[in-house]
């Protein structure tokens, strides 16, 4: 079932576009995400979709009953609360749709906050501060969950949990919008449909247009043949130096065997095709 | 639950800005000191204290709209009420403007023990209080989509309030203009600040109406 639909937005922000014909929909049970560079138009999106600005053109449709939980860029709110009375408020906003308050109990936890509960907010570090917005934007157990660079300042261990109960709300029936400058290899793992915005223009990310990279291997006296499966990603040998181009996902593991296969890894550069 | 968050916010934005206190204590030393340094009579010195608190709550809470433009937009968006929202703006104006308007009077030196005469003089000037704060209200699109509109309405406003009963020409309209000026003339032209019951009555129910008139009108342009 769908849960909205964004049929050809634009807006302009004094005479530029933020984004232009923007085109897409959420479904249940589907995790979008958005990747681009810098002021690309994500945050843009992402705030006119959570209704917090008018769009120029174009219009959003949102499926009856649809409950929104936002996790925006940055927060500038300033919370004196503790942690625990925090989460807690924002909970009961929801009233018998949110989460339970065990559950919310148990999503604390699991996300290794609880010693922190009796902290006010405003003293936690910047990366514990957006864990806390993170389970601020999830505990009123919301049907499409916009998260705006949700992993920053994380450790991978935390992303993981976080990706964990995206999923778990996925599975719930929810739609989730994340968008990020760059998604790695787990947050991937997860995506179901992914776009990449660029000067404001939305695009689906198919084969054509997925980011790619460079790698640039020297060659020592004992390196061994390159395998078949590798040898496909390869367009230069000259003066024992290898030059590979390969989508950008499976960068790590061509740089892991190129290195047991005794190359020396120089350096990567980012292709956008 | 959406109000108690909301208000929650704005009296720790209103309390923790170091705009309100420094003026209120500003205040509070002008009403101890005036007496002494300035020889001026205690109908003088209130009404100067009538003036200040008009202008320290418009100045508050026009601040209060400022911060809250910068800082509650992801709050506002999570409450999703417009008129808890509206609601918990009014409760701030109560709530500051009656503890303001106790400190002042206290520390004017003017509290004696004729109680009516100290209650009267405690709702005038919460009445002025108010009458600041509906004002900042009435044009707090200011801080948000209509800068200048915002700014002009406020230089109207407080013109009109300073002005309604000096200006002859403004006679004829009075009844309509923020009364602040009416309740000056009053305590200069009866001398007495019980007889001010019934302007500050006027000024405080005028008050109410700009924040009426101000919800239903932000709720239109929301709508729009």
């Amino acid at each position: 079932m769908k849960l909205l639909s964004v049929n050809d937005l634009s807006l302009q922000n004094e005479g530029y576009f933020a984004f232009k014909h923007v085109a897409f929909s959420l479904a249940q049970n589907e995790i979008i995400g958005i990747d681009g560079d810098n002021g690309s138009g994500k945050s843009q999106l992402l705030e006119a979709i959570a209704n917090n600005f008018v769009s120029d053109s174009g219009t959003i449709e949102y499926t009856p009953g649809v409950r929104i939980g936002y996790l925006p860029q940055v927060n500038p709110e300033e919370i004196d609360q503790t942690v625990a009375s925090y989460l807690e408020d924002i909970r009961q906003l929801s009233k018998d749709l949110a989460v339970r308050k065990e559950q919310l109990k148990g999503m604390i936890t699991f996300l290794g906050i609880s010693p922190y509960l009796n902290r006010s907010v405003r003293q936690l570090s910047t990366g514990l501060k957006r864990q806390v917005d993170f389970l601020a934007a999830v505990c009123g157990h919301p049907n499409v969950l916009l998260l705006d660079e949700p992993f920053a300042f994380q450790t991978r261990e935390s992303i993981k949990k976080m990706l964990e109960l995206i999923n778990d709300l996925k599975d719930n029936g929810a739609g989730v919008i994340i968008a990020c400058t760059e998604f790695g290899d787990d947050i991937k793992k997860v995506i179901d449909t992914e776009y990449c915005f660029s000067d404001g223009i939305l695009k689906k990310n198919t084969q054509e247009n997925i980011k790619q990279c460079q790698l640039i291997f020297s060659v020592y006296p004992n390196s061994i043949a390159i395998t078949h499966d590798i040898e496909q990603y390869m367009v230069e040998n000259v003066n024992n130096r290898i030059e590979m181009q390969v989508p950008l996902r499976i960068k790590d593991s061509i740089i892991k065997e190129m290195t047991q296969l005794n190359y020396r890894f120089e350096e990567v550069k980012n292709i956008e095709s | 639950m959406k109000v108690k968050i909301l208000l929650r916010s704005y009296l720790q934005m209103f309390f923790q800005n170091f705009l309100y206190l420094t003026s209120l204590f500003t205040i509070i030393a002008f009403g101890l000191m005036a007496g002494h340094l300035l020889n001026i009579s205690e109908l003088k010195k209130y009404s100067l204290l009538l003036i200040s608190i008009f202008l320290l709550s418009l100045l508050s809470t026009m601040n209060l709209y400022y911060n809250d433009s910068k800082r509650n937009i992801y709050l506002k968006q999570k409450v999703n009420s417009y008129w808890a929202d509206v609601l918990s703006q009014f409760l701030v104006a109560l709530i500051t403007n009656t503890f303001s308007a106790v400190l002042i009077f206290i520390f004017s030196l003017i509290l004696n023990q004729d109680l009516l005469l100290d209650v009267i003089g405690i709702f005038a000037l919460f009445s002025c209080g108010m009458l600041g704060s509906a004002i900042a209200t009435l044009f707090k699109t200011q801080w948000y989509h209509h800068s200048s509109l915002g700014q002009v309405g406020v230089l109207v406003f407080v013109y009109l309030a300073f002005s309604g009963s000096v200006i002859d020409l403004l006679n004829h309209v009075e009844f309509i203009l923020p009364p602040l000026s009416k309740m000056i003339m009053t305590l200069q032209l009866e001398a007495s600040i019980t007889k001010l019951l019934p302007t500050a009555i006027q000024a405080f129910l005028y008050s109410i109406i700009l924040f009426l008139v101000s919800s239903f009108f932000y709720k239109k342009s929301k709508n729009n």
